[in-house]
């Protein structure tokens, strides 16, 4: 149930290219999470996702576009950035709105208020709301018809701890009942903490998608930290072996490109001595900038062209 | 089409707006249709009886609110702003994405929206137009002046096409420029200021005069007070009512074809 595909999403504002034959899936089961720098285009990418953005390409989930399902609250449950509900509008006849088009019972939208904290501010009008206020208000509207897939753009925004806690659990649990969740965020220790997939992006193209274990193992920042009374010595020996070694500090060296155990072994037989041997895993955060550093350089260039220009 | 209509259903009634700008409409049509039964009483009473006018008018004037005789249709002005709150809260508020995740086949929000508006819009123009006349039978009982005539009837129904049609222009227009103070604005300015303008200054000048005067009676807002005049007191020779409609009618069905095509083809 609920597989998301994209294939080809393109979008040219003003010339440019803000998303540019975009291409992914996203696996029911599963926390998919979707990465970029800010302007990469992932909030371009989820409108163009539900039809709402004109653009190039196509996405299906379970092989029917967005704008083909009937009732698609049932199906597919959204937040988009910018909290968007009339300001005068009272929360629960908000949700009423959207339940009753999508044939939701009304005691659901009481069911949903009640899960998201909202029960005491129902009759009361979001103009009065808190940024995480708001945001509960969207996410209440998302999770309105039970869907079995979840699109959300920064669900945690505004949300103070307790909030993103709240909702790592719940997105959790949405995805081990089967059904999908594709997630964008910029706090990456949180999407490290809760996606399975990633959907990386960098200028509206992508940059790296599968398992979040697979994306930090291409990080350079993955290393083995050896530290050795010989450790000039053993730098030698190990660059002749073909792995990259730094100095990090005197009698420590970080060894990239070379298993511990390899290290252990070629030191033991060259009879170098090891006081520490330890792998040192690179964080999501590490992997992400590393991947993401040439669209980050482009940014740069183009702000700095910018200046000169004005 | 049933979730599209239910949703815009919910959406009409759970604004306030929607509610003020209907009582306020009620209530000024009410009004006006009680003054001029009043005042028509007191004239007749003064007259010793009706005159041949007072019988070919007062009906009329009474269930349109005066606007057979003398002011715009001024219920229908503030009716119409409902339908360009329609539009205008989906681009002031965002709401449209809302409403497009929601229900996301275009077509049926849009048919939608102008149905449950039109139909609303409708019903406010027929009922006010009901008790305005009932309201001034009742007021001029004793003077033996008929009311209920079959002029009045049609004229009531007049009316309600000239606050449907007005509503869909401006609700068109909302939706083709996506900003509901522009919208606002231009439905209060274009009719009665920058079309007496034009016509003004192509009457003073003989040359305009010549090549524009017949061109005019086309400007649509004129032309559609056509459809409500009873009483001649326009510049030149305006279109008769029918003509006028066309004009009137044809200029929204331009504008709602525009905005379904910018609708469906356009970022939310």
């Amino acid at each position: 149930m609920a597989v998301i595909q994209a294939r080809g999403l393109g979008k040219v504002y003003a010339g440019k290219p803000a998303v540019d034959d975009l291409s992914f899936d996203v696996q029911p089961g599963s926390v998919t999470g979707f990465l970029g720098p800010n302007g990469a285009g992932k909030s371009t990418t989820m409108r163009l996702m539900l039809g709402l953005d004109r653009g190039a390409g196509s996405t299906t989930f379970d092989g029917v576009p967005f704008t083909s399902l009937h009732r698609p609250m049932n199906r597919v449950g959204t937040l988009l950035e910018a909290n968007p509900f009339h300001p005068t509008r009272t929360a629960r006849n908000h949700l009423l709105m959207l339940a009753l088009a999508n044939g939701v019972p009304a005691s659901r939208v009481d069911e949903v208020l009640e899960q998201l904290g909202l029960a005491t501010v129902a009759r009361k009008k979001p103009r009065t709301f808190s940024m995480g206020m708001g945001q509960r208000l969207g996410l209440a509207a998302a999770l309105l018809g039970d869907p079995d897939t979840l699109i959300l753009d920064e669900p945690a925004n505004g949300l103070d701890p307790q909030g993103v806690h709240w909702i790592r659990d719940l997105l959790k649990g949405f995805a081990a009942t089967g059904r999908s969740v594709f997630v964008s965020s910029h706090l990456l220790s949180e999407m490290a903490l809760m996606a399975d997939e990633l959907v990386v992006i960098g200028r509206g193209r992508l940059i790296a998608s599968g398992p979040v274990g697979d994306f930090v193992k291409t990080s350079t920042r993955n290393a083995v930290v050896v530290r050795s009374p010989q450790a000039d010595e053993l730098a030698d020996l190990l660059r002749r072996e073909g792995a990259t070694v730094e100095r990090i500090e005197p009698g420590a060296l970080s060894v990239v490109g070379m298993e511990p155990s390899r290290v252990g072994d070629l030191a033991f037989e060259a009879s170098i001595r090891v006081h520490e041997l330890a792998h040192r895993a690179a964080t999501l955060e590490e992997a992400f900038l590393e991947a993401t550093q040439d669209a980050e350089e482009y940014h740069a260039e183009v702000s700095r062209a910018v200046e000169d220009t004005s | 089409m049933t979730e599209a209509l239910t949703y815009e259903w919910l959406r009409l009634r759970t604004l306030r707006s929607t509610w003020w700008l209907t009582g306020l409409a009620v209530l000024l049509g009410i009004g006006i249709a009680l003054l001029i039964s009043l005042a028509a009483r007191s004239e007749i009473s003064g007259n010793g009886g009706a005159s041949a006018d007072d019988v070919r008018f007062l009906p009329v004037a009474v269930v349109s609110q005066g606007s057979a005789i003398f002011v715009p249709y001024l219920l229908a002005y503030v009716v119409a702003m409902i339908g360009v709150f329609a539009w205008g809260h989906e681009y002031r508020h965002g709401m449209v994405r809302t409403t497009l995740t929601a229900v996301p086949q275009r077509t049926s929000v849009w048919v939608a929206k102008f149905t449950v508006v039109g139909l609303w819009v409708l019903a406010v123009s027929a009922l006010t137009g009901l008790v305005s006349l009932l309201l001034g039978a009742l007021v001029l009982s004793g003077t033996g002046l008929p009311m209920l005539t079959g002029e009045a009837w049609q004229m009531l129904g007049r009316c309600a096409v000239y606050a449907l049609a007005l509503t869909w222009l401006v609700t068109a227009f909302t939706a083709v420029v996506r900003h509901q103070v522009v919208a606002l604005v231009l439905m209060f300015l274009w009719p009665f200021l920058i079309e007496n303008v034009i016509s003004g200054v192509v009457s003073a000048v003989p040359t305009l005069d010549r090549l524009f005067g017949d061109v005019v009676r086309y400007l649509p807002f004129d032309a559609g007070n056509a459809i409500i005049r009873e009483v001649d007191i326009g510049l030149g020779a305006p279109l008769g009512a029918w003509a006028g409609f066309a004009v009137f009618a044809g200029t929204a069905v331009v504008l709602m074809v525009l905005s379904l095509v910018l609708f469906r083809g356009r970022d939310a």
